[in-house]
């Protein structure tokens, strides 16, 4: 128990690293930033499409913004942070579970490990998709085509890394077939 | 208590105002153009008169004699001209035309279907059945336009009729008379002939005449009203052309080929938009205006076909409308509750697109601009206004399989035809189209508004 205890608090520093960045979206989106902002700004420029708003005749985003932070993006951001943290204590703490001592042990490890975090990458991806792709948040229709690459990329960056970050460090120290494969992934901790 | 009663009173009517303020500040600020009517006389039929013009050209003898085996529609039909003549108007007056215009008395209107009328027994130049000048008879009736024009003729007329002087002076008067909202109607019918028909152009460049034919059309122009128009077809139907044989054509040209505007009339209803009342909130109302307002939520999906009958707004027997031009606008508020609208204008100028079919014209709107380019969570209010642009050109197509052109009127005589055909008819029809679409103004024929929530 104690070691799965240390896992956790390990994996949660691990997710602090970049997860301070979803935290603070979070904060700014559920307070509506206000037209003045520079993520409004910068969403403005990179991830809405113009011209469906100007042809509507409104002059900016910054106009028709609120509800595209305060609902969608607040939404999305709070279940994309949980579902992260979620799955990374989960790995944290089945890992210690996953004490493989027979032949190949490294190998089955990752084994065990690509196919959750392939399960964890693809349900990011879904979860992004249903905010910002189903009619679901009318407001997604304000995303350009660009803006979707923007965003994916964007939560693959803010939820993926951190959740990298917080299986490597809050793996199972002790099993050796853990520590085999940490060994050889990037990072090398 | 009186005091108590009176307050709430005063209280339920400002309530009651507000609301109504409240309502009527939901939609944006817009302005329907108004229908202009035709300018065409509201004078009475009693006070009319009528001016009846026998073409009296040779070629024209040919309809007096029966021949064996063919209906004479054109004795019938003159005979009864005189009666149909005291249903358009109060007075009628007779004339003959060929070289000039030459009055009847109406003790001798009787010999018009007998072949006498059309000889000449004195010198070729001092004769009137050499050549018909129509043109002079369009004049008459441009220094007189109040009047009703009935012309008889075979409208036999050589390309060097319809170039240059010559058809100048036959469109100026007639430009002026559709200027005036005046119409012209043509009836084409098919009556047995047995003469000789003059002038048929060769290849070489001069004539040739032709004894051969057992039929061929002669023409009734009538210059007036669109409603004593119709009205002597209408008697010349029910008179004459019962039988399913009898061959006729009508065409009516007009510059102002549009019947009426549906908005006047009330006559869009929510029906006239394919499956709309299935809609979430349906509602339909007439605006103050008169303007039809479709309320409704919808999704992306919906289709909104907009669709009028042809015979609710086209003259029937005119030439129609070929183009149409949708003027439309479309305002876009954030918040769709009436107590924070914020109506934004769009900068959308064409939405919709239209076609027209042989019975309707369809308005789809939201085509050019799908409705998969608005965002949900939106409230959309949108106005168009459908104008007919320009005339289109069904008579000419009516008359086209009596028409034979110059160049080929030759080879089809020489083809010994039994019916034989007008010359340069189509030609001359689309001359008084061409006159007709230069006085014609674009007509609103409908608006219409869609106030809708743009949902999932």
């Amino acid at each position: 128990m104690k070691n799965i205890i240390q896992s956790i608090i390990y994996t949660l520093a691990g997710l602090a690293s970049l997860g301070w960045i979803s935290v603070y979206l979070i904060i700014r989106s559920v307070s509506d930033p206000g037209p003045d902002s520079n993520i409004v700004a910068f969403f403005d420029d990179k991830i809405i499409a113009a011209e469906n708003y100007e042809n509507l005749g409104f002059e900016s985003f910054a106009e028709i913004s609120t509800n595209f932070f305060t609902e969608l993006f607040f939404h999305m951001n709070l279940t994309l942070i949980i579902f992260t943290t979620s799955m990374t204590i989960a790995w944290s703490v089945v890992s210690h579970y996953l004490n493989i001592d027979a032949p190949g042990k490294a190998k089955i490890y990752a084994l065990h490990w690509l196919v959750f975090s392939g399960i964890y990458v693809g349900s990011v991806f879904g979860i992004v998709w249903y905010f910002t792709g189903t009619t679901m948040y009318s407001t997604a229709d304000l995303i350009g085509t660009g803006g979707h690459v923007w965003i994916y990329s964007m939560s693959l960056i803010i939820y993926v890394l951190p959740y990298y970050l917080g299986v490597l460090l809050g793996t199972a120290r002790f099993a050796r077939s853990s520590v085999l494969f940490a060994n050889k992934l990037p990072g090398g901790f | 208590m009186k005091r108590i009663f009176v307050r709430i009173l005063v209280a339920f009517l400002l309530v009651f105002s507000t609301s109504v303020n409240a309502k009527d500040t939901c939609y944006p600020e817009f302005e329907i153009s108004k229908f202009t009517t035709s300018s065409q006389s509201s004078e009475e039929s009693e006070d009319k008169s009528v001016f009846i013009y026998f073409d009296q050209s040779l070629s024209m003898q040919g309809y007096t004699k029966d021949q064996p085996g063919q209906n004479n529609l054109y004795v019938n039909v003159i005979d009864d001209l005189q009666q149909i003549a005291e249903n358009v108007g109060s007075k009628t007056y007779y004339h003959r035309f060929g070289k000039e215009i030459r009055s009847i008395k109406e003790n001798l209107i009787s010999k018009v279907i007998k072949p006498g009328f059309y000889e000449c027994t004195g010198a070729a130049s001092e004769c009137n059945n050499q050549e018909s000048r129509i043109h002079n008879v369009f004049k008459a009736a441009k220094a007189r336009p109040d009047g009703t024009y009935i012309i008889v003729t075979d409208l036999f007329l050589a390309s060097k009729q319809l170039v240059g002087g010559t058809l100048s002076q036959l469109t100026k008067p007639l430009k002026s008379l559709l200027k005036k909202g005046k119409s012209i109607g043509i009836i084409g019918v098919m009556s047995s002939f047995n003469g000789t028909i003059y002038d048929i152009p060769t290849r070489e460049g001069g004539t040739v005449s032709y004894t051969e034919a057992q039929k061929r059309p002669f023409y009734i122009i009538i210059i007036g009203d669109q409603k004593e128009i119709n009205q002597v077809k209408k008697n010349l139907e029910e008179q004459h052309f019962t039988d399913p044989e009898d061959k006729y054509k009508f065409s009516l040209i007009t510059s102002t080929p549009i019947l009426q505007n549906l908005n006047d009339k009330k006559l869009i209803s929510e029906k006239s938009i394919k499956n709309i009342s299935n809609a979430e909130k349906f509602k339909f109302d007439y605006s103050s205006d008169n303007l039809p307002i479709f309320t409704f939520n919808t999704n992306k999906k919906r289709k909104l076909n907009f669709l009028i009958k042809n015979s609710e707004i086209i003259v029937p027997g005119s030439t129609g409308v070929s183009n149409f031009k949708v003027k439309e606008s479309l305002w876009v508020s954030q918040e769709p509750k009436c107590k924070d609208i914020n109506w934004r204008k769009s900068k959308f100028e064409q939405i919709s697109k239209w076609e027209q079919n042989e019975n309707t014209l369809r308005l789809q709107m939201f085509k050019e601009v799908s409705l998969k380019k608005l965002f949900r969570g939106m409230r959309y209010f949108y106005v168009g206004e459908i104008y007919a642009e320009k005339p289109g050109t069904i008579s000419e197509e009516t008359f086209k399989e009596w028409s034979i052109r110059d160049s080929d009127a030759e080879e089809f005589k020489d083809g010994n035809p039994v019916e034989f055909k007008t010359l340069n008819l189509t030609k001359i029809i689309k001359i008084l189209n061409s006159v007709a679409n230069d006085e014609f103004e674009p007509t609103l024929i409908a608006s219409i508004a869609l106030d809708f929530n743009l949902t999932k």
